[in-house]
């Protein structure tokens, strides 16, 4: 009889027991992803695989998904499928994004290399990817050879036209900047990344009144830009920043549309 | 008996332990959780770079994860569309899609949140102690004025409702949408009597309830002196 009771209170203990876990668990966002982070660990350790490891990467690093965002687990993996297949596909494409977002510009750079070297046109993404990095290594030149070579693969990808007018800019090569934003907001009339560039490219190539016509677009389109939009065309970032980027664009189409405004008005005078 | 009563003591001491073991490894856990939900704060490019000239350019990096493969360049229509009864879905011109929950209590249909009808009322061919006659929907009593000590009819029909109500200051209580063409038979009316029609609105409906109250009253009788 009395192990009959002994039997029912460690079963009612170990219940109280489950029932605590489940709650902390509901409750908190972070133990919830650290018992998921905790099952990867199981998951991988019994079944290593360069696949699984891609699998574990892309999930954090995916700034559609808050919760799971996480940098240094997705390099973590990323770098377990590089050890056990080093020609799994955009892995190193990956890599060099992560090394990108670290700041490490170089080894972003020796990376996408890499990927290029093994997959070259087979994954065009890539170019893209080399492009942006030669753009903030200050090398115009190369950055707009690569994002002019990824829209052979791409022609209406806005983001790569956007992109790529972008290091022209910066290369002092308005009138090209301007033939190629000119393309972009034909097909994406309402786009506002494109409507800023190609504002800027009226700008500097001397034409002041378009210019300024196309700056109030281009506010009025950043100001329905909401935070999913701009998470859809930073798939990088850390979601959360989305609020601050969006700002961003917001307040860049604002000052661009006075300054616009103000060089309009001194011409007129003079 | 004794080495019982022992027994259970030293099982209650080790599941008192176990508890506050199991509690402690749970916050080591959370404190873990917690530091492992601290995402490095990044951003794939700078926010905005300056032009030759001074004007804020703002990089994109759309076409970098290998999961949007062609979305960057899908040119999309902004619409909305239903995703379920109670969901909205956007997708903006760059094809980014956001799910919105309709408001409590409202639907969705054909791509928007449509807000539930307002109470409202039915007319309808009615039959009473006096004659047929076209009942409003609208609370009505016929007649209106009768004598001490009788009875009388109780129309309404609403529509659009949660649940409605109808009662008497003389004890009468009737409960639904509709009376039906026939009426309700009130009690015994001796005095000025108060009929209350009371409905809620359906979940998110512009009115939220409704009253209507009619006054049956006595015919009065003079008696000579």
């Amino acid at each position: 009889m009395s192990e009959k009771i002994q039997h029912t209170r460690a079963l009612l203990f170990a219940l109280a027991v489950c029932v605590v876990v489940i709650c902390a668990i509901v409750l908190f966002p972070g133990l919830r992803v650290q018992a998921q982070n905790i099952e990867e660990n199981i998951v991988f350790a019994l079944h290593p695989s360069a696949s699984l490891a891609f699998q574990y990467g892309e999930r954090h690093f995916n700034g559609q998904e808050p919760s799971e965002y996480d940098l240094a687990r997705a390099e973590y993996f990323f770098e377990q499928a590089a050890a056990r297949n080093p020609n799994t596909p955009y892995l190193f494409h990956e890599l060099a994004r992560i090394a990108f977002l670290e700041g490490d510009l170089t080894r972003a750079l020796v990376l996408i290399n890499i990927q290029i070297a093994l997959h070259g046109d087979s994954e065009p993404n890539s170019y893209y990817v080399r492009g942006l990095i030669e753009g903030y290594m200050s090398d115009y030149a190369d950055s707009a050879v690569d994002y002019k070579y990824f829209l052979q693969f791409d022609p209406e990808d806005w983001a790569a036209m956007n992109d790529y007018a972008w290091v022209l800019l910066k290369a002092n090569e308005a009138q090209q900047a301007l033939s190629v934003t000119q393309h972009g907001v034909a097909l994406f009339p309402k786009n506002p990344w494109l409507l800023n560039s190609y504002t800027i490219a009226l700008y500097e190539t001397g034409d002041l009144l378009g210019a300024s016509k196309n700056a109030v677009l281009a506010l009025a389109a950043t100001r329905e830009v909401t935070q999913a939009e701009w998470l859809h065309a930073y798939p990088g970032n850390d979601p959360q920043i989305a609020a601050e980027g969006v700002a961003a664009l917001q307040k860049a189409a604002e000052d661009n549309m006075h300054m616009v405004g103000l060089a309009v008005a001194t011409s007129t005078v003079q | 008996m004794s080495e019982h009563t022992g027994r259970t003591a030293i099982v209650t001491r080790t599941e008192v332990i176990l508890l506050i073991l199991a509690i402690a490894a749970l916050g080591v856990l959370l404190m873990f959780g917690a530091r492992a939900h601290q995402p490095f704060a990044s951003a794939e490019v700078q926010f905005t770079d300056a032009s030759a000239h001074g004007l804020a350019i703002v990089p994109a990096s759309c076409p970098s994860s290998p999961d949007y493969p062609g979305e960057c360049g899908q040119q999309c229509t902004p619409s909305t569309t239903c995703v379920n009864a109670t969901t909205q879905r956007n997708t903006s011109a760059t094809c980014a899609v956001s799910d919105t929950i309709c408001p409590a209590g409202w639907s969705c249909d054909s791509g928007a949140c449509v807000q539930p009808p307002a109470i409202g009322f039915y007319s309808f061919p009615a039959t009473g102690p006096n004659g047929n006659f076209q009942a409003t929907g609208h609370l009505q009593v016929s007649p209106q004025l009768i004598a001490a000590g009788s009875t009388t009819h109780a129309y309404w029909s609403v529509s659009n409702v949660k649940s409605c109500t109808v009662t008497g200051t003389n004890g009468d209580s009737w409960t639904g949408a509709s009376s039906g063409a026939s009426g309700k038979v009130t009690g015994l009316v001796n005095s000025q009597t108060i009929y209350t029609l009371s409905c809620i609105g359906l979940d998110g409906s512009p009115t939220p309830s409704l009253n209507e109250t009619v006054t049956v009253n006595i015919i009065p009788t003079f008696q000579e002196q």
